[in-house]
């Protein structure tokens, strides 16, 4: 069965439960006064069948005492010697002579159509012999005091069904009411608008462990957000800077006409500027084109070594112009699955941040080995990084110090790409730095 | 008119410069923060382009820190920031103006007249003095509906002296005001500039006091 509300669900089956229960307690309850009137009726027996011996014995005439009052409403014979001596009532007690053989005294219950309840009382004073009482209509008498049991029940167990009903659902919306708390908060969460948190509720139970932790969520996704966001504020301010440059150039050179070397060096500020951005685009596609999904199907069998020395060769003339000497320390061929892209580019990033960084005439070391695990070394003698600023480096747009850099081009994805590159080959990078000393990069495979 | 832009991209800086200059406005430039503090305490601006990023000091701190010292320049911030919150602190700090970057030249021209106007406290882009009337749009001079033609220099010596109206001021403060700071001029243009004003827009108007310097009455 479907359910569109938790409470009529809980409401339902709970209702069910107790009728089931209560139906079986009826059961119960009904055979155990059949049992007790059975257990009344076969007292009373018992103790005529006493009182019918006592006479006998006391020598009381058995036609006066068979017309007793207290054995008006009973069918009763006497048997002497196996024989019926006297008899009272329409019942034939003949039938029954049978079950004198082997038992001393005892009850019969619904024998065929006639027989309702039968006490057999054997005695052997004065006689041997017995005494038969006969009840009849015991069914009845049962039935009788079952019946008002039934009318109480009937009258009773419904109140009682509907005063558990009502106290369930009163406990249900109570319950439902922190759980609405949660669901109304719940709809007004938006990306744009994580500041709502839903109250405590005023006891420590489940309901507050769900709240606690519906909290936890919204401050995780608050976290998650804020990252986007800076992120997002990050490319707008790398992507506005060129932007302004393009529009004003533009604006400013149209204004009137002008020498052709005006139009060449305003044409070529803007062409640099469009090459900033689209040195920005690629590096961010770079950063988020590869998932540790989807790298896996991009991986080759690459030989690390060559690849560093065709970048380094990109470097040439960078190195010359800075009189930067770079030396190979240790150097061995190693081959490994990798994506070669990826791999360059994290080579030329560190390589391309250890010249910029570097002042001239200093040395660089590069060390590429195999010694159970693969490890690119790259040590720089540059401006190094202040300590408290070496774990953000890797942060997306993250830059020491602008003004200490200003004269140095870059955005602050170099590192950032190198560290995403490391992570989708499952690599460990450390950097470590003193400042005006140098950088040590090591990345181990 | 002029101005100082502290910018920290040169090239941004470059285009401002030669934008500006073309219009004829004096421009002082600086792409560092602490070297723009020095600059606004020592001179004189009529109008401050401020960027917000800047190195050793940035635009929020010289905005503070200048107008603590009660100097009154109306100042627009500059900023590739476009956050509602970013805005209002800018505004907060004092600035009286904010353009987002990439902005259009024009606009941020506009605003800048627009508030050197209110510098000057004149609600039309009209200022009249006596049978003047200055048009500080289209940088003209009308004499009893007459327009005369004045230089640049001679326009922007009235707008100075206008400005100060009531005030005397000196050689060296009209020296500053009509020429940027990488400019060394023979004093004598001054003079000149002076008595070519003088005589276009008539001697009564521009009274000099002999060795303390000039001043418009009204």
């Amino acid at each position: 069965m479907k359910f569109r509300s938790l409470k009529t669900k809980v409401l339902f089956w709970f209702g069910t439960a107790t009728t089931i229960v209560l139906i079986l307690f009826n059961v119960a309850i009904y055979h155990f006064l059949e049992e007790n009137t059975k257990l009344s009726i076969q007292n009373t027996l018992y103790n005529k069948a006493v009182f019918i011996n006592d006479n006998i014995k006391a020598n009381k005439s058995v036609k006066e005492l068979l017309e007793h009052k207290e054995l008006e409403s009973f069918d009763v014979a006497i048997i002497k010697e196996g024989k019926i001596i006297f008899k009272k009532g329409k019942i034939d007690f003949r039938q029954f002579l049978a079950f004198l053989k082997d038992k001393k005294s005892f009850f019969v219950f619904n024998q065929g159509e006639v027989l309702n309840g039968l006490y057999i009382f054997k005695i052997t004073q004065p006689f041997d012999g017995a005494i038969f009482f006969l009840k009849r209509n015991i069914n009845a008498e049962i039935d009788n005091d079952a019946q008002k049991v039934k009318e109480i029940l009937m009258v009773l167990e419904p109140i009682l069904l509907f005063m558990l009903i009502f106290m369930a659902s009163k406990l249900i919306d109570k319950i439902l009411k922190s759980i609405k708390n949660i669901t109304q908060t719940a709809n007004k969460i938006y990306v744009t608008d994580l500041a709502q948190e839903i109250p405590q509720p005023k006891y420590d139970d489940e309901i507050k462990d769900l709240v606690d932790s519906f909290n936890e969520m919204i401050k995780r996704l608050k976290s998650g957000v804020d990252v986007l966001e800076q992120f997002n504020s990050d490319v707008s301010h790398e992507l506005k800077t060129p932007l302004t440059v393009i529009k004003g150039e533009i604006e400013i050179t149209l204004n009137k006409l002008r020498e052709p070397e005006y139009y060449q060096k305003s044409l070529q500020t803007i062409g640099n500027e469009a090459n900033q951005i689209q040195v920005i685009v690629d590096n961010l596609l770079m950063l988020t084109k590869y998932t540790k999904v989807n790298i896996e199907q991009t991986f080759k069998s690459c030989s690390l070594d060559s690849l560093l020395l065709e970048t380094i060769n990109k470097y040439n003339n960078q190195l010359k112009d800075k009189n930067i000497k770079l030396h190979l320390k240790k150097f061995e061929s190693v081959v490994m699955d990798a994506n070669p892209l990826l791999i360059a580019t994290i080579f030329s990033n560190l390589i391309d941040n250890a010249i910029k960084y570097s002042p001239n005439d200093k040395n660089i070391f590069i060390s590429l080995y195999e010694k159970k695990q693969i490890y690119f070394i790259i040590e720089d003698e540059g401006i190094g990084i202040p300590k408290e600023q070496l774990s953000q480096v890797l942060n997306r747009f993250y830059r020491v110090e602008e003004s200490r850099n200003k004269r140095i081009k870059g955005f602050g994805l170099g590192l950032s790409i190198v560290k995403n590159g490391v992570e989708l080959h499952n690599a460990n990078i450390n950097i470590d730095s003193k400042e005006n000393e140098g950088t040590k990069v090591e990345i181990i495979f | 008119m002029k101005i100082l832009i502290v910018e920290d991209d040169e090239n941004i800086l470059s285009f401002l410069k030669r934008g500006f200059e073309e219009e004829g406005y004096i421009i002082d430039s600086s792409s560092d923060g602490e070297e723009a503090e020095y600059l606004i305490t020592t001179y004189q601006y009529d109008i401050i382009i401020l960027d917000w990023m800047l190195p050793n000091l940035s635009g929020i701190e010289i905005l503070q820190k200048i107008r603590e010292k009660n100097i009154l320049t109306p100042v627009i911030m500059l900023t590739a920031k476009d956050e509602v919150d970013d805005r209002v602190l800018g505004l907060t700090y004092g600035a009286d103006d904010y353009m987002c970057k990439p902005f259009s030249f024009k606009e941020l021209q506009a605003r800048a007249i627009a508030l050197y106007r209110r510098s000057i406290s004149s609600t039309s882009n009209t200022i009249t003095i006596k049978d003047l009337t200055i048009d500080l749009d289209s940088k003209t001079v009308k004499k009893a509906d007459e327009e005369l033609s004045l230089t640049q220099k001679e326009y922007e010596l009235l707008l100075f002296l206008v400005k100060n109206k009531n005030k005397t001021v000196s050689n060296s403060m009209i020296e500053e005001q009509l020429w940027g700071n990488e400019e060394y001029i023979n004093s004598n243009v001054i003079q000149v500039t002076i008595y070519n004003l003088r005589k276009k827009i008539s001697k009564d108007l521009i009274k000099s006091s002999r060795g303390l310097g000039y001043k418009i009455e009204v």
